[in-house]
């Protein structure tokens, strides 16, 4: 059957009258155009095997259907594969939008196949651009009579499907369009919604200084910008994820005379720009972004631009690892002979590659190999011109620096720039008296150098007659050359056998404004805005003088007298690594000297990064939410300051916003500092715990004074699945927000605060959940789908009239100490911890207080009622004494001191202060023991985890002991691990006993962490 | 592109000044502080003399021989530090480290005094703010139209007012002998300080006149001198000395009184408080011009806190009085103020033209 068969046998079974057969093929001609561009669908699926209906346009609403269609398809036919016709395009005027709408409510309650389809994705795209986080609310309340069901929305995306068919339309990609695969469509098609005007604008800001060279298209734009910007936005982050689409927007936005109907709507690109201008500091923004391109085109003359690239991010983090990378040096010593020192990276521009990358560093400890004191302190990076004294010269291929807690990839990255290279090595003695590391082995005439080779290679020092200095370091020999002004050829090629290079004649440099990289030797990195220069001066007559640039020739100089200094400029030459080789002749031999050049953008100008301090999340995130709940603190390091002010803002629009603002505090700014600034200072405004609930954004200020403002910005995620929750006269009211797609709500079920564990259904009517809270409060939660939420719901009390109004008084039930009620604990423990808070400051309190309660139960279970009773002595007390009782459960007689479990609670002391992976590292030994204890549950988990069980099962031990998230953590093996858990409790008791160390002598504190110094990355 | 020496310079001048604004010709000290913050744009955060030295390497033979001296680039990289441009953040272990400083800005009477921001990150000013910007010294300005145009621009920009409070933060009024007894209290708990290879002093015995030329190797002194000597990695430290017939017998290196402030704010604080306990304290000289603004020269560098101050309400003239290190223009209704502030926290003996 062909296509037009196709769909003329789908009308008739809907009843619905076609247009013309001219009509119908044109429509279908577009159709199978796109399909050809590759803008259309794929391949045949059930949705879009059908096609578009269109109702006749003999009707007032038809005309317009047809006229608007008629639009798109003008559109369409001057678009490329590469622009995208969008639904906001419809270049209808306010009035005109005004009698469309009236159209579509008048449709609102006929069947579907009675609608005229391209009015409602006119509509629909329209509520795209005021998206705010809640589409269907909005688009029932602007529907009045809309249906708001599965089928319902299914329809929306159908016209959708319709729309990109046949006009062209943009088709939702990515994680985010796969996630909320019905709301993308209306979204996508609204070019670029308010929210994300600000987003767009600031990125282009930010980037503004590399974007003249991205101009060519769409694609490349699209990219660029994705790769450099600072993404403060998990929906803006949605939006990078379709370069393609972020590029077209941005192309138009930033030379709107310059770009034609071709690529947007000139009236819905002056919309866009017009409510951009509506924010002063958008509009700023984007006009500072052209005036760049502008005053760019103006300076670059017309001439091209070579060699620009975009960088990938991995690109970028390999140039800021290449950047950063430490250097070995040499340093005489006062008496005699030298020491080996590691010039430690200054870490500053590797966290402007991201704010993900940003908290990985920042927040991690570091640690050199070959140093005699290895570990460093946590933040010490973040401080420049940091030497530390090596103990042994590191073996090949030896990370030089390593961090613990890095992801994979980004660990792998760094290691590449930042590993021990093969010997030789060549240092060369600068004028302040130490060595540098020459990589390229580059020898000058006149110059003072030191080779160092391992102790095992010795030979090479004797092949060169050079006598071992003496070093205060292990496994390396140095020794002195000083090179003579005429090299005699002897020795020159001695020098090369043993993998040196003697450079002779002509000396190059960077010269002009301050390059911004310069080993002395090979590689030269200069900032775009700076011309790039160079100095050469030969020491003897050279002749065919010739500088090539890409392997093209650039200067082609000739014959330059001896002494004679000359400047080349490079002025022209792109972004990005460039080789530039000076070749010459000299005494009928040809010489060739290699460069690698690199002109980098300058630093972004971004809120986070704008002075010596550096800001950051501990871990990283965007969300508001975890920062309100502490599970991610804000983090300040890189000088120590006093006076700082912090301002939190938090957000609804533009204007609607509430301050607080605290003074006096002093850098650097650790976790639990964060966490007590936030309790104490924050939190506890009633202003703040009133605003909290409807706030979409947050923002915090640090200024430090003369050291610079800093800002960190925050946002509300938007799950597909969510409660919203409203005060009202008799309750909190509750609404399930759910943008998933064909799932209904399946069951929805509550816990009081007294009774955190006694889960009550609660009961709702059809596809939605509108509920009233009871006064008691406590957590809601739903499931839909394989999604959940939960809320904390707090109690109905207008008033804190006593302590009592804060205290909760929390009763668990009684279970039987079995691993599947364990597993319910722990997930139920889970629920809690996960449950979303709103502004008022009890339901945090109660919250931290049952999570607490919970944990505090299942290790009662497992290790037995008198652990509880020592526990509980040791909260109250928070002494060493009572840490010792709880010691004496794990450790009973003289004998068990002399076992594992002994030898591991004897360290208590220095497990409070170990990272995570040193304390898995160590209980792995106790944990291997059960392999012979509970052989038949090892054997289960030696089937999932092979070799690693004994480290998996540690670290089950030691999370179940700590970390409320215990259940996502451990996946599928949770119940075989609680199992191993009541079998051999010792093995529980050891790791609540480390744990619960870091209450002995520290103060109360309040979940999260549930435990000081003991924070898990979030699962 | 082949250049010449003099083609090359002409081509970084021109570069340089792009950030500048309106700027006197003449106006070396601009020029010089243009390439200082373009040279920490590229390479800070970095020690001092690192700085200076690769910037005198970079410039080497480009350069008229009598601008990019290292004495110019340390001199001018001072004043930059007191503009706000760059930063210098001590350490408790370690050389101080130069920043480019963020983008800031203080508002004054007739301009805006901007630090930071486009000469670092290289962006271009909106073209109605470029429009304003000019420069003089190390400082650059921007023209008021309205102050609120004009800082609500910067703001969005991502410049902040720069806090007064700090801006303005200078020792409280104090005796210049009680100073000069609280560093005694220092000095005694001191070790002794055995031989100090180098130390230079800012001698007092003769005249206070001829503020670089006091700067003297001890030859037969005996007292309390402000004095430097050179360590191994960095710049001079900034030192009190106890001398003794010329030998170093106690010493505490700066600052030790306010560890809020500069070595070198110290140093000069405490020279003020000694030429004036001497007796001869360092003169201000008033010229009450009926055209031109009024001002005010010294012979000594004045403590960053003062420079700041003067900053805000005059301006560091292009050339300073004939025997004088600075001249300042000051309005004479800001005059009276200036000269008690200067009187009360440096002990300046005033002469009127």
């Amino acid at each position: 059957m062909s296509g037009s068969d196709d769909i003329r046998e789908w009308a008739k079974r809907l009843g619905i009258r076609i247009p013309g057969a001219e009509a119908l093929e044109k429509h279908l001609s577009g159709r199978r155009e796109w399909r050809a561009r590759g803008v259309g669908p794929s391949g045949p699926s059930s949705s879009d095997s059908g096609g578009a209906p269109r109702l006749p346009a003999d009707t007032p609403a038809g005309a317009w259907d047809a006229k608007i269609a008629a639009h798109f398809e003008r559109l369409a036919g001057v678009r490329t594969h590469e622009q995208s016709v969008f639904a906001l395009e419809h270049g209808l005027s306010d009035q005109e939008l005004e009698v469309v709408t009236t159209f579509v409510r008048s449709e609102a309650s006929v069947p579907a196949n009675q609608r005229h389809w391209l009015l409602w994705v006119v509509h629909a795209a329209e509520l795209g651009y005021d998206f705010d986080g809640d589409y269907w609310p909005r688009f029932a309340r602007d529907t009045p009579g809309w249906e708001d069901s599965n089928t319902s929305r299914g329809w929306i995306r159908e016209i959708f499907r319709w729309f990109a068919t046949e006009f062209g339309g943009p088709r939702p990609t990515g994680a985010w369009g796969a996630t909320f695969s019905i709301i993308a469509w209306p979204i996508t098609n609204a070019l670029l919604p308010r929210d994300l005007q600000r987003h767009l604008a600031r990125a282009l800001y930010e980037v503004q200084s590399g974007l003249v060279q991205h101009l060519s298209g769409a694609s490349d734009l699209g990219q660029y910008i994705a790769s450099n910007c600072w993404i403060r936005s998990d929906r803006f982050a949605q939006l990078t994820d379709q370069p393609l689409l972020l590029g077209q927007i941005a192309m138009a936005l930033l030379q709107p005379q310059a770009v034609g109907q071709e690529t947007i709507l000139r009236a819905t690109l002056d919309r866009v720009a017009a409510d951009l201008e509506r924010e002063r500091q958008a509009a700023t923004w984007l006009r500072s972004a052209r005036t760049t391109v502008e005053q760019s085109h103006v300076r670059g003359g017309g001439r091209p631009y070579t060699g620009a690239a975009t960088l990938t991010p991995e690109e970028r983090l390999d140039a800021a690892a290449r950047a950063t990378a430490p250097q070995l040096i040499l340093v005489p010593k006062a008496t005699d002979g030298w020491s080996v020192r590691l010039r430690l990276p200054f870490v500053a521009p590797l966290l402007e590659v991201s704010p993900e990358i940003r908290a990985q560093v920042a927040g991690s400890r570091a640690s050199v190999p070959a140093a005699r004191n290895r570990w460093l302190a946590t933040g010490q990076l973040l401080y420049p011109d940091q030497v530390v004294d090596l103990g042994r010269w590191p073996t090949e291929w030896e990370p030089l620096l390593q961090f613990d807690g890095l992801s994979r990839g980004l660990e792998s990255a760094l290691l590449t720039r930042w590993a021990m290279t093969p010997g030789p090595w060549l240092f060369a003695i600068r004028r302040n008296g130490t060595g540098s590391e020459i990589p390229s082995r580059r020898l000058r005439s006149g110059g003072s150098y030191l080779v160092a080779v391992r102790e095992e290679d010795g030979v090479v020092l004797s092949n060169l007659n050079l006598v071992p200095l003496k070093v205060d370091c292990a496994d390396v020999l140095v020794a002195r050359i000083d090179m003579p002004d005429q090299l005699e050829r002897d020795w020159s090629e001695a020098l090369r056998r043993e993998g040196l290079s003697p450079v002779r004649e002509l000396i190059v440099w960077p010269a002009g404004l301050l390059a911004a990289e310069w080993d002395g030797e090979a590689h030269i990195r200069w900032l775009s805005r700076d011309p790039p220069m160079l100095g050469l001066r030969a020491n003897h007559s050279v002749q065919n003088l010739l500088i090539s640039l890409d392997e093209r020739p650039h200067e082609d100089i000739g014959d330059v007298d001896a002494t004679h200094t000359l400047f080349v400029s490079l002025q022209g030459i792109g972004s990005g690594e460039h080789r530039l080789a000076v070749s010459y002749d000299v005494d009928d031999e040809s010489v060739i000297g290699l460069f690698s050049i690199e002109i980098s953008e300058p630093r972004l100008n971004q809120d986070e990064s704008t002075g010596p301090v550096v800001v950051w999340t501990e871990p990283f995130t965007r969300n508001l939410e975890l920062v309100w709940d502490g599970q991610s603190v804000v983090r300040a390091d890189g000088v120590k300051a006093d006076g700082v002010v912090c301002t939190l803002t938090l957000g609804h629009g533009l204007s609607d916003r509430t301050q607080k603002v605290v003074r006096g505090l002093r850098l650097p700014l650790q976790g639990d500092q964060w966490r007590r600034l936030l309790r104490d200072s924050i939190q506890s405004d009633q202003r703040i715990q009133a605003k909290y609930p409807e706030a979409k954004w947050a923002q915090v200020v640090l200024d430090a004074g003369a050291f610079g403002t800093y800002i960190l910005e925050f946002e509300r995620e938007l799950p597909p699945v969510r409660w919203t929750m409203e005060e009202a006269k008799d309750g909190y009211q509750l609404e399930l927000r759910n943008d998933m797609e064909g799932s209904l709500p399946r069951e929805v079920w509550y816990a009081t605060f007294n009774h955190p564990d006694a889960w009550l259904p609660v009961s709702f009517d059809g596809d939605s959940v509108r509920i009233l809270a009871g006064a008691a409060g406590g957590l809601y939660r739903a499931s839909v789908g394989e999604r959940g939420s939960m809320v904390v719901v707090p109690p109905l009390l207008r008033t804190l009239d006593s302590f009592d109004a804060l205290s909760v008084s929390p009763a668990l039930a009684r279970r039987p100490r079995r691993s599947d009620a364990l597993c319910e604990l722990v997930e139920t423990t889970r629920l809690w911890s996960s449950g979303r808070l709103p502004g008022d400051i009890r339901a945090k309190v109660w919250r931290s207080q049952i999570v607490r309660l919970l944990q505090g139960d299942l290790f009662s279970l497992i290790c037995g009622g008198e652990w509880r009773a020592c526990e509980r002595a040791l909260e109250r007390e928070r002494g060493e004494k009572a840490y010792r009782a709880l010691q004496n459960l794990v450790v009973r007689t003289p004998a068990d001191r002399l076992t594992v479990a002994g030898a591991l609670v004897a360290q208590w002391r220095e497990f409070t202060m170990m990272r995570n992976e040193e304390r898995v590292e160590r209980f792995a030994a106790l944990a291997r023991r059960a392999s012979e204890r509970v052989s038949v549950r090892w054997q289960v988990l030696q089937r999932r985890h092979g070799d690693a069980t004994a480290t998996w099962l540690a670290e089950f031990c030691l999370r179940a002991a700590s970390d409320p998230h215990l259940d996502t953590w451990a996946e599928d093996g949770l119940l075989d691990a609680i199992s191993i858990l009541l079998d051999w409790p010792l093995l529980a008791r050891t790791a609540r006993c480390l744990v619960t160390a870091s209450l002995a002598g520290g103060r109360e504190a309040e979940y999260p962490p549930l435990f000081p110094n003991w924070e898990w990355s979030l699962v | 592109m082949v250049l010449t020496a003099s083609q090359a310079w002409d081509a970084i001048i021109s570069n340089v000044r792009s950030d500048l604004g309106d700027v006197d010709e003449a106006d070396v000290d601009a020029l010089i502080a243009g390439l200082l913050r373009r040279a920490a744009a590229a390479r800070s955060p970095c020690t001092r003399p690192d700085l200076i030295e690769a910037l005198t390497e970079s410039l080497a033979g480009l350069a008229p021989p009598e601008i990019a001296t290292r004495e110019n680039l340390d001199r001018v990289l001072d004043d930059l530090l007191v503009a706000g441009d760059l930063i210098e953040v001590e350490r408790d272990m370690g050389r101080p480290i130069i920043y480019l400083g963020p983008p800031r800005f203080v508002l004054r009477r007739t301009s805006i005094l901007v630090m930071g921001g486009h000469a670092g990150t290289g962006l271009p000013l909106l073209p109605e703010l470029r429009a304003r910007l000019s420069s003089r010294h190390a400082q650059r300005f921007l023209r008021l139209g309205t102050s609120e145009e004009a800082t609500a621009a910067l703001e969005t920009l991502g410049y902040f007012p720069y806090p007064m409070d700090a801006w303005t933060a200078c020792p409280d009024v104090t005796d210049p002998s009680e100073l000069l007894r609280r560093l005694e209290t220092h000095l005694a708990v001191a070790g002794r300080a055995g031989d100090v290879p180098e130390l230079i002093v800012l001698d007092h015995s003769q005249t206070n006149r001829h503020y670089r030329s006091r700067w003297k190797p001890p030859r037969d002194q005996s007292g309390r001198y402000v004095g430097r000597r050179p360590q191994r990695w960095g710049a001079p430290l900034w030192c009190y000395v106890e001398l003794q017939d010329g030998s170093p017998t106690r010493l505490v290196d700066l600052p030790v009184v306010d560890r809020t402030f500069r070595a070198c704010d110290e140093a000069w604080w405490i020279q003020f408080a000694i030429d004036a306990v001497l007796g001869h304290p360092q003169e201000m000289r008033i010229r009450d011009a009926a055209e031109e603004p009024n001002t005010i020269s010294l012979r000594m560098p004045l403590p960053t806190w003062a420079a700041r101050r003067l900053l805000l309400v005059g301006d560091l003239l292009p050339r300073a009085q004939a025997g004088y290190l600075f001249t300042y223009g000051i309005s004479e209704r800001e005059m009276e103020e200036e000269v008690t502030f200067l009187d009360e926290h440096l002990w300046c003996r005033r002469t009127d033209e």
